[in-house]
Formats: C-alpha cells, structure tokens, sequence
C-alpha cells in the first residue's frame, strides 16, 4: 500500500488498462502532450503513442460521437470532457447515438466507451466551469454513472469501467484530484454498481455523492462527539444504484440526508429520495433531508461561492434541525 | 470498368429503391404502414453509385431518409420491411422503426434521424479501422441540410486533422426540411467548404449512377491508402416530400422539371439501351420485377408477429 492522490490513482488505473489492452484509446482535450488540465494523463502519449492518447481540437460533439463509433468497430475508447459543464455540446451523442445504439438496434453491437469529466464547484472556475451536471447524464436509459470519493475507489472503479460493454460516464470532482489515500500495490478492480458504507453508525443515514461523502464524513466526525451516531453511505456508482445498501441501511436507522453539490430541482438527490419512499417507506421515521446547492447558477465571488457549495456545516445543520 | 452483371446489379437496386419508396409512400397515404416516413425517391443513384464503390466490410452510416443505402448496401429486404413495419422479425425486433435501422451483417451501422448525428460515429468507425489495420473505410450519407449544424464542422475538422479514412457523401437535394439552400446555407457551393478543412472533395451528378460509382470509387481508394478523409458532393433531387403527406407548395416548379429530366432511372436506362447491355423490354421486366418483389416484401411483413412486452426491456445494457 502507498499513499497516492485521486489523480495519480487515475492515472495508474488508465497506465494499467491501456497496457492490459491494446484496444483502449484515451483522447480529449489537453490530454495528450499537455498531460490533462489535472496531470491524469501523465506519461500516456509518451508511452502509448499519437495514435492512442492524443489531444483534440475543442470539438465535444466529435469526441464523443467518434468514440461511439470506435467502440462499435472495436476500441475501448476513454474520452474526456474537460469541464462538465460542456457536457452540453456532447449530450446528442449520449442520448441520440451511445445509449440509443446498443437497446434500439438491439444488441447488434455493444458501445464500450467511458466518458470521464470534472465538476464541482470551490476553485473559482465560475458559472461554466463548475457545475454538477450530473443529472443530465442520470435521467439517459442505459448510460451508468459513476461518481468516486477517493482515490482508492476511482481506481478500481475506472478500471471496471473501461472494461464494461457499456457506456458509462465517469464524473471527477475538481477538488478531489489532490485529495489522498491508501491505493494497494497489487492490481485490484471494484465492481460497478456496489455502494459502500464508509462509516457505520445507528441513528441517522447520510447518502453522500462524490465530494459531499467526505463532507458528510467530516459532518459524522463532529456529531459523534455531540452524541450523534451517523452512517456515511457511498453509493459510488449512482446508476445502477446499490438500494439494497441503501434499504439496509435505512431500516436500520430510519432517518436519511442526502448529500449532493448540485442545483436542488431535478437533482439525483430527489430520485434517490423518491426511491426511498418508494422501497423503504415503512423503515421511515422521518422525512427525507436534502443537502444541495440551491437553484441558481455558481457565483464566482469566493464569499457567495462558498455559500452555493453545501458543506459539512449544513448536514449538521440539516441533522440537527430534523432529526 | 464495371462489368455488365455489375451494371445491372446496380440498375436492379435503383428499381427495387424506386419500387420500395414508392410502396412506402402509398403505404402511408393508405393507412397500411405506421409512423413518419422520410423516402428518398430520386436520390436512387446516390445511394447505388457510392454502395457500389465500397469493398463488403466497409462500413456505412445512413440518415433519416436511408432506406436505400440498406437496400444498396445489400440488407436482407425482407428483413428491412418486418422493421419497417414494427415486427419482431425486422432488423432490430421493431424497436427502431423506418430512421433507425442497422444491419450488422452488411456493415449498415446504421440509420440515424439527429441530422448529422452519424457523421462523427463514422469518423469512429475510420479510427478504429486505422488503430487496428483493417484497411476497411467509413462512408457516411448525409444531406445539405446536416452541413449546417454544429457536428458537421467538428466532424469534418476532427477527421482531417486526425486523419482517419472516412468518406463524407453529401446528398445535396438543397432542401433542408423545407428551406432550400439559397435560403439557409450562406455558401452553397458545398464542395468548396469541404475543401476549407484541406479534404479533398469533388462535385458530381447524383442522378447519374456511373458518375457517382466513379466518383466515390476515387474517394474510397484514396481515404484506403491514404488513411485520410475525402468529400463527395452527389446534387441530386428529391421528388417527395420532407416526409410523406407533405404537400410540397414550397418547391417550385421548376425543381420538379429538373428532377423529373434528370431522373436517375431514366439516365441509367439510355445508358444501358444504348450500350446494349439490355434492351427496352428488358429494362421494363427489371422494373416489374422489383416492383412484385417489393410488394411480396410487404404483404409478407404485415403477417409477421408485432414484438412481446419483453423485447421493450432487453439490451438497455449489454447482456440484458
């Protein structure tokens, strides 16, 4: 075991894959001789060739649609959009072309492509450059959507998903890229579609996505000491999402926040919500807590910045004033 | 240069495209077959001269009024016809319907109804083929109306710096939708654009099915060894509507003569009598003939099974 940040764990994981398997290409913007905006790429291009790590021309709509068509003709393409926040340019490929391929023309061919890209908001990037748009890619039938907290996680979960026979989007939080911990030596994958609980705890179950699971295990730390006893669930991959975790975990301790850095109307939070209600209602001793951001767009001035991003303060505050 | 039973070959598919646009369209007015319809009579040549020039595992991307590059590309028509008509013996189960079909076995991957939506998957299938050294091609269909979109220049860029080995096919009918080019393309000279991102590209008669064979044959050697891309505009006419039951008051009538004297039928017919390579007679069989088995096609479909409520939930995911 050695200690290694979120974007040296991708790293590996995309060194290891592309080692492994001469069909997996990884392209997008600023990640061939620039090595990514975050260093993801680092010793890619150098390693692997022009051919199969390259840079692009900032053209969203022809990287995605053309990793569509590479995956059907054989490749196991890894593409990047740099900010989520362009996932706009790219969603016809998503909704119209790699989910629609594989169900509508029935199983002829199977689309394998990963789609990695950054959100997140507390840099400064202002309004385009920081949203959560991971709702957009939630509501696509057929699209998976994986969102790791840590290093340890992102690693073995790219490398599964580079190796599914499915389009997956893999959504990085900026602020993790330098965030740490311990990654094993030996080659290990983690299997798409499992939650896990990161803390255990008996009174209150908080489902924390991406960056807000460290927020939420921070928010556990400080009411234990209150007396509190909080469980902190990573769903890790939140489609297909693990609700046998999440059923267990509600019917033992009947309360549920959810925790997500993203505008509040039509978020995964809701869904995940509406899920709850639907599966666990009788486990239910209270009502369901949200924690997003609000409805409005990201400010860039650091003080209305910091108080569009939800943070551990305002799961206390949400525990406290519901439970 | 092509050989007789190729000639042939080619002016049976034009007859069997004409013959199945036609049925299509009668179909529709008739009430006999469900949905939108987008035919593609007279653009016949387009679709046989550039199939023709392909090698079998070149692969191609269709449109939203593709029927006849399937049918060009060699699909099993009666196969196309139970997917036309929502049965569970068509190509995709009945899930795709008249814009959406594949067919794996001929490399027709496949129809696309987001304008321009297959011109960067094309692209990919170009890459793949270059990464891997199978010196197959892409070949994408597309009309003037997708040169004004978005993914039109990405893709086109995408390609030529990347240099992959796909082959652009314009179907230029100047009419998107119902806006005709002087309207709505600020450069109509669609080969000179293409140019503009240093592909190689060429204008052609598509209503003359040699021209576009020799044209796109060109293209398809070049993109082959060259690993590169290479544009063809094939000008052609659409004598229907944007889709069935459209009245058309927006076409003058002079785009309606044009079309009717440069019928790619027609042409393809004096070629053929006066090379002698089939008499008047012959021509007129050729035609019948297309015209019962299309028929056949159709009354067949219509006996197959519609798909179970099963078919809805399988292959959302791989192995579903």
């Amino acid at each position: 075991m050695r200690e290694l940040t979120f974007a040296q764990a991708l790293n590996e994981a995309l060194h290891e894959e592309m080692d492994r398997d001469e069909n997996v290409v990884f392209y997008g913007e600023d990640v061939g001789v620039y090595e990514g905006v975050f260093k993801v790429s680092k010793g890619l291009q150098e390693k692997f060739g022009s051919d199969r790590c390259f840079d692009t021309p900032i053209s969203e709509a022809a990287i995605v649609g053309s990793a569509v068509g590479a995956s059907i003709a054989g490749l196991r393409p890894v593409v990047e959009i740099m900010a989520m926040d362009w996932i706009s340019i790219a969603i016809d490929a998503l909704i119209n072309q790699a989910t629609m391929i594989p169900h509508i023309w029935d199983g002829q061919v199977k689309v394998s492509l990963t789609l990695r890209t950054q959100g997140g908001a507390g840099s400064g990037g202002g309004s385009q450059h920081c949203k959560s748009l991971e709702a957009f890619l939630y509501h696509i039938p057929g699209l998976k959507l994986v969102m790791p907290s840590n290093a340890y996680d992102v690693k073995g979960l790219l490398k599964s998903a580079i190796r599914e026979d499915n389009p997956i989007a893999f959504v990085e939080h900026k602020l993790l890229y330098a965030t740490k911990s311990m990654v094993p030596d030996d080659e290990y994958t983690i299997e798409i579609g499992k939650a896990e609980v990161k803390k255990e705890g008996s009174d209150v179950t908080i489902i924390g996505i991406s960056k807000m699971v460290n927020e939420a295990l921070i928010a556990a730390s400080e009411l234990e000491d209150e007396g509190i006893s909080v469980e902190v669930i990573d769903p890790r991959t939140i489609k297909p999402l693990d609700m046998e975790l999440i059923a267990k975990s509600v019917s033992k301790t009947g309360r549920v926040v959810i925790a997500n850095e993203a505008f509040r109307t039509g978020s995964i939070s809701g869904d995940i919500s509406a899920r709850i209600v639907e599966e666990c209602f009788d486990s239910l001793d209270g009502p369901i807590v949200r924690v997003t951001a609000p409805d409005t767009h990201v400010p860039f001035s650091p003080d209305l910045e910091k108080l569009w991003i939800p943070n551990k303060d305002d799961i206390k505050k949400a525990i406290k004033e519901n439970f | 240069m092509l050989s007789k039973e190729k000639l042939l070959d080619m002016f049976k598919k034009m007859c069997l495209i004409r013959n199945h646009e036609e049925l299509v369209q009668n179909w529709k007015l008739e009430g006999k077959i469900h949905g939108s319809m987008h035919i593609m009579r007279g653009q016949e040549a387009v679709a046989v001269g550039a199939c023709a020039a392909l090698q079998d595992t070149d692969y191609i991307t269709s449109t939203h009024r593709g029927h006849g590059h399937f049918i060009a590309k060699g699909t099993d028509i009666q196969k196309l016809a139970n997917e036309m008509c929502g049965r569970v013996s068509g190509y995709n189960r009945g899930k795709g319907g008249h814009m959406l079909i594949a067919d794996r076995e001929v490399f027709a991957l496949g129809g696309c109804g987001i304008v321009a939506g297959a011109l960067a998957v094309a692209t990919g299938y170009a890459m793949a083929f270059k990464l891997k050294k199978t010196g197959q091609i892409a070949l994408a269909f597309f009309g003037d109306g997708a040169t004004g979109t978005g993914a039109f220049h990405e893709t086109l860029n995408f390609a030529s710096v990347r240099q992959y080995p796909v082959v652009f096919v314009c179907e230029n009918n100047r009419y998107a939708l119902s806006c005709p080019a002087e309207r709505g393309l600020s450069n109509q000279d669609i080969t000179e654009r293409a140019k503009s991102y240093n592909i190689p590209a060429v204008k052609v008669d598509g209503n003359n099915v040699l021209e576009v064979y020799k044209e796109v044959k060109k293209a398809v050697d070049y993109s082959r060894s060259n690993l590169n891309p290479y544009f063809v505009e094939a000008v052609t006419y659409r004598m229907c509507g944007l889709g069935v039951g459209d009245p058309m008051n927006y076409m003058p009538r002079e785009y309606w003569e044009q079309g009717e004297t440069n019928d790619p039928i027609e042409k393809m017919k004096d070629y053929l009598v006066k090379n002698g390579l089939a008499t008047i007679e012959d021509i007129e069989v050729f035609f019948d003939e297309a015209k019962n088995e299309i028929e056949n096609y159709y009354e067949n479909a219509l006996k197959e099974p519609y798909p179970d409520s099963n078919v809805l939930f399988e292959n959302i995911y791989a192995g579903d």
